[in-house]
């Protein structure tokens, strides 16, 4: 890449390319530490630029991306099993036991998660039945107060109850980074009894990251 | 006014004593449920969230208390 094409105004640690410079060409391209054997510039390329006079270019690697870790990402368990759960009643799952949590958006005091940095988040619930004599199961994911997510797993499919069966439910969650905050819940349903989450392995959990933010 | 009950299911067999019709497909709003049960899991119970039934009406405290 010629010279001319790299904008003097640089910062440290910084280069930039100065878009008004004549178009580019094929095969133009920045590495980093490349090895750089051959005359057509191999080596370890950032961007590539793929075709003359196209304003594309493309990314070769995203592998350890310096800023990967101002993604957000939680999961948040259960340090024992819980109390009796009654039947046909959604109970919100006391989360007390914090795995990761990279910004300490997990509102432990609350039981919920509520990020800083709006956009799409995937968050997942699942949740282990350890009580005997349940016929269905529903891990359910909470936005603000309201059911936003949820699936069931019932007796149908199992040979005789549900115990230690762990069913599972994920959603793509728009948060508005302020005040939106996603928090899981449960609903079980048993022949006689109540209900048991239990806490062994980390299965009942919920556990969550940033996909697109969109501030 | 939210009235809470602490035992495990007895708010939901008090409800389902007064109205025997009803299963827990009823509470069920992932399966058109129209009758929301919640515990908030701080102690206090499970209570009457919502209650949306075509044709039953919402219990009173009274009512509950009776069966």
């Amino acid at each position: 890449m010629p010279l001319s094409r790299i904008k003097p105004q640089m910062e440290s640690s910084q280069l930039r390319l100065d878009s008004s410079a004549a178009s580019t060409d094929v095969n133009d391209r920045v590495l980093l530490n490349g090895v750089d054997s051959s005359s057509t510039g191999d080596g370890y390329a950032v961007i590539l630029e793929d075709a003359t006079a196209n304003t594309d270019l493309s990314f070769t690697s995203l592998y350890n991306v310096t800023g990967a870790a101002d993604t957000p990402h939680f999961h948040v368990g259960l340090r024992a099993n819980s109390g009796a759960i009654s039947s046909a009643t959604y109970t919100k799952v006391g989360m007390d036991r914090v795995v990761v949590d990279t910004h300490s958006y997990f509102d432990t005091a609350n039981n919920r998660y509520l990020p800083l940095i709006a956009g799409y988040y995937i968050i997942s619930v699942s949740i282990r039945q350890e009580g005997a004599n349940n016929t269905y199961i529903q891990p359910t994911v909470y936005k603000n107060g309201l059911i936003q997510a949820g699936n069931a797993v019932s007796q149908a499919v199992s040979s005789s109850n549900l115990q230690y069966t762990t069913p599972y439910t994920q959603s793509v969650i728009h948060l508005n980074g302020s005040t939106d905050y996603v928090e899981a819940w449960g609903y079980t349903s048993h022949s006689s009894g109540t209900g048991i989450w239990g806490y062994v392995n980390n299965t009942t959990r919920m556990d969550g990251f940033l996909i697109k933010r969109t501030s | 006014m939210v009235d809470y009950y602490t035992t495990p299911n007895q708010l939901v067999t008090k409800i389902k004593t007064l109205y025997s019709d009803l299963t827990d497909k009823d509470f069920d709003q992932m399966n058109g449920g129209t009758i929301l049960l919640q515990n908030d899991t701080d102690g206090k119970g499970d209570y009457i969230k919502s209650w949306k039934h075509p044709t039953l009406s919402k219990p009173t405290k009274s009512e509950l208390d009776s069966v």
